[in-house]
């Protein structure tokens, strides 16, 4: 998997197309930790931005979760692949280059 | 019950079905009991706990299907309520059900499950919707490395369904070894065993688990072990308080290294085998998502399935044809001639029929009126809950009841209120927080409308598109008014919204049918007893002559909105009942003028809940919380139609 350098930042940052890896989440309290885990949302696990608005929609292994910018700005990944698409926020289905989301 | 059988017959074997929402435990229990439960695609529909006896393999089970459990240390009610029964019952066998397309993320329970010392099955279901993503599951490997017995299966087809009978009647082939389970690190183990050797009480799950639960902060636990434990309690506090400290603290390093092993044993046994092939289904739920294409589609879902099919249908349709043809020209005067030549007693035969007869009135109602109204909304609202749409639209309208303080989540039980307040209630339990389950409860009391009033008012403003649009803003904007000050005026922080999107499913004929024949069963056994009550009430009211004091006190609020006198008869009956209130409402539109009824529906909408809805509103968020929400309902649904009828007459439209 290319890597353009480690950029840590938050999936409430990343762009759609974008995947990246979860190194924490960072909740105030712990009870909207576990139920992050509890989704699959753990550190070690790759999610996909799949679009930014209304909601922040990404797969994390073969699930879809949804959740608002609040909870987007909690979760710190490490950027994997940036999108060579120039039309961010466009995700397209027939992209030469495959997202690879399998681990 | 284990104590009804004799002692010659061996007790009911006690099966517990647990998992996630939506991995099939609702079809696994029926194809166990061969009972029906409400079967559906979103997060918390099973919220109680169903049960059934069945025989088989020469023994009796007594299988209960649990609210969806994504971890044993829980978080919303439903989880509480399974665990609690887990934990009070302690089951001869727990039997996980989990997808097996998610793997991953669900075994850390079933690591829980047997560290809390339950004899564990899982069954690993959908297996066609994970070949179907290109994924074979190896399941004897999956049984071999949990040291479990492990069943494939796809319920909806009835495929594993055998398999689940065989290992819990005793067959099968038995896993070697003891069951896995996670290995803490070095900095969590000590913590967990010293924090095990104190426990001296009994709470049904092994001390190892508890211990596990206490360090990971679940407050329920721990609130249950410093009753239990007394003089050890200081020292058990001390362990729990160093358990989340630091920068990696021991709380998080638990669910952590059991997602690691799920992961590990996940990818062992789940292989790719072909490329996946989105289906239609999934390229068409990935569109849904994105506002351009979901908002007109939600569009297309008011205008037909609402307005078209229940509006139009429901409360066009099938109520002149149930009212009219059925109720009007047949029944009542065949039942007013029939009581009238049995009864001498004016007072008697009032009860019974006449204008506000039990029969004739209360049945007539119940049956004509709100019926086909409910019924045509449940299959509209069944159908978007199997399909799956429900949580894609609660995602596209987060920012929206973001400042009702509300999360997208309470957009499900906000929309089923569109067709029962009562039911809509009830389900506000799956909201998380308490501030988020009171700020739905008041809306669901004050604007939103019922199908019953929707099907009414859309009934009494037909053909008359502005009145229905005047309706529509005023309603809307006191909903959103008084939202936005609730949302102030109630403490405690906002909901954050995290929600599974499930795959868009193609809603099944068989599921749409159970769920509304079960939702309309529940509707009648809740509404029947309480529109013939209401006709009692009104019947002794009229006697005792409290009535028309009360309705001429109404009378004045009427007058002061600027309404004719007999509207306050509809006032009155929808305090006792909203919907039919509304439904008298029905019988009056053809003598007002079009701003008397948009005045009038207004202020029914808004009006106090129903007396079924105020019932439920104190037993779900307590007597405080139910006076506070009525005293403020209650003013706003006057001052609104005050407002209305106001505006409507400088705009000159008094005489419309
Ligand atoms: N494709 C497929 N769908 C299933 C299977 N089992 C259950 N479902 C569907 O998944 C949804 C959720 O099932 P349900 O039993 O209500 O889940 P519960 O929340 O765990 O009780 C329903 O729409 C079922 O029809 C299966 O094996 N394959």
């Amino acid at each position: 998997m290319p890597m353009r350098g480690r950029v840590v930042t938050t999936l409430a940052a990343m762009r759609p197309g974008e995947t990246g890896e979860i190194v924490a989440v960072e909740s105030p309290d712990q009870a909207g930790c576990r139920r992050l885990f509890a989704l699959g949302l753990v550190p070690g696990a790759v999610v996909a931005l799949v679009q930014a608005f209304p909601s922040f929609v990404f797969t994390v292994g073969r699930t879809t979760v949804a959740v608002d910018a609040e909870t987007a700005r909690i979760i710190k990944v490490l950027l994997l692949s940036r999108p060579r698409s120039p039309r961010p926020g466009f995700r397209q289905t027939s992209s030469p280059r495959p997202r690879s989301r399998e681990t | 019950m284990p104590h009804v059988a004799g002692p010659a017959r061996p007790a009911a074997v006690r099966v517990a079905i647990v998992g996630c929402p939506n991995v099939g435990k609702s079809v696994l229990f029926g194809r166990l009991t061969g009972r029906y439960v409400s079967v559906s695609n979103y997060p918390g529909t099973t919220v109680e706990v169903a049960r059934g006896l069945r025989r088989w393999g020469g023994r009796t089970f007594e299988v209960a299907d649990t609210p969806g459990l994504y971890s044993l240390a829980c978080l919303t009610e439903e989880e509480r309520a399974a665990r609690r029964l887990l934990m009070d019952e302690v089951p001869d066998w727990v039997v996980h059900v989990v997808d097996a397309k998610n793997l991953d993320r669900m075994l850390p329970l079933t690591f829980s499950l047997v560290e809390a010392g339950f004899r564990v099955m899982v069954v690993v279901n959908m297996l066609d919707e994970a070949r179907a993503a290109g994924l074979e599951v190896d399941v004897d490997l999956l049984a071999d490395r949990l040291g479990l017995p492990v069943v494939g299966a796809s319920l909806v087809r009835g495929e594993g369904e055998a398999g689940v009978r065989e290992v819990l009647a005793g067959g099968g082939a038995r896993p070697p070894g003891p069951p896995l389970v996670p290995d803490y690190d070095r900095a969590t183990e000590p913590v967990a065993a010293a924090l095990e050797a104190l426990l001296r009480g009994w709470y049904g799950l092994s001390p190892r688990s508890v211990a596990l639960l206490c360090l990971q902060g679940d407050p329920e636990m721990i609130e249950l072990v410093r009753r239990e434990e007394g003089p050890r309690w200081p020292e058990i506090r001390r362990l729990i308080e160093e358990a989340g400290r630091g920068p990696r603290p021991v709380r998080y390093r638990i669910p952590l290294a059991a997602h690691a092993l799920a992961r590990s044993v996940a990818a062992a046994g789940v292989r790719r085998i072909a490329p996946p092939q989105p289906s239609a289904g999934q390229l068409l739920g990935d569109l849904l998502l994105r506002p351009l294409v979901g908002l007109p589609v939600l569009a297309l879902v008011v205008y037909f399935g609402l307005y078209r099919f229940v509006g139009g249908f429901g409360a066009g349709t099938l109520v002149e044809t149930l009212d009219r043809v059925l109720f009007l020209d047949l029944l009542n005067p065949w039942l007013d001639r029939t009581v009238d030549g049995l009864i001498r007693s004016e007072v008697w035969r009032d009860l019974l029929v006449h204008e506000y007869g039990i029969l004739t009135l209360g049945l007539r109602y119940a049956v004509a009126i709100v019926l086909p109204v409910v019924g045509t909304f449940f299959v509209v609202f069944a159908l978007l809950e199997d399909s799956g749409y429900l949580p894609r639209l609660a995602l596209l309208v987060d920012r929206l009841l973001k400042p009702l303080g509300l999360s997208g989540r309470a957009l499900i039980p906000l929309a089923l209120g569109l067709g029962c307040g009562t039911m809509a209630t009830l389900v506000t339990r799956t909201l998380e927080t308490r501030r988020e389950r009171v700020l739905a409860t008041f809306l669901l009391a004050l604007g939103i409308p019922c199908s019953a009033q929707l099907g009414v008012v859309m009934g009494v403003l037909a053909g008359r598109p502005l009145a229905l649009a005047a309706w529509g803003a005023a309603v809307t904007v006191v909903f959103t008014a008084a939202g936005t000050l609730a949302a102030r005026i109630v403490p405690g922080r906002a909901a954050p919204f995290f929600l599974e999107v499930p795959p868009l499913r193609p809603p099944r004929p068989v599921n749409i049918w159970r769920k509304t024949t079960a939702r309309m069963v529940w509707y009648f056994r809740e509404v029947l007893p309480v529109f013939l009550a209401a006709s009692i009430a009104i019947w002794l009211g009229r006697l005792t002559g409290l009535f028309p004091v009360i309705l001429s006190g109404l009378g004045r609020v009427c007058s002061w909105l600027g309404l004719p006198a007999e509207v306050s008869v509809v006032f009155l009956f929808g305090f006792l009942r909203r919907d039919y209130g509304a439904a008298g409402l029905y019988d009056l539109a053809p003598g007002l003028s079009t701003s008397a009824l948009i005045v009038a529906s207004v202020t029914l909408t808004l009006f106090v809940p129903c007396l079924a809805q105020t019932v439920l509103m104190v037993r779900e968020r307590g007597l405080p919380a139910a006076v506070a929400i009525l005293t403020a309902v209650f003013p706003t649904a006057l001052a609104a139609g005050w407002f209305v009828s106001r505006v409507l007459a400088m705009a000159g439209a008094a005489g419309w």
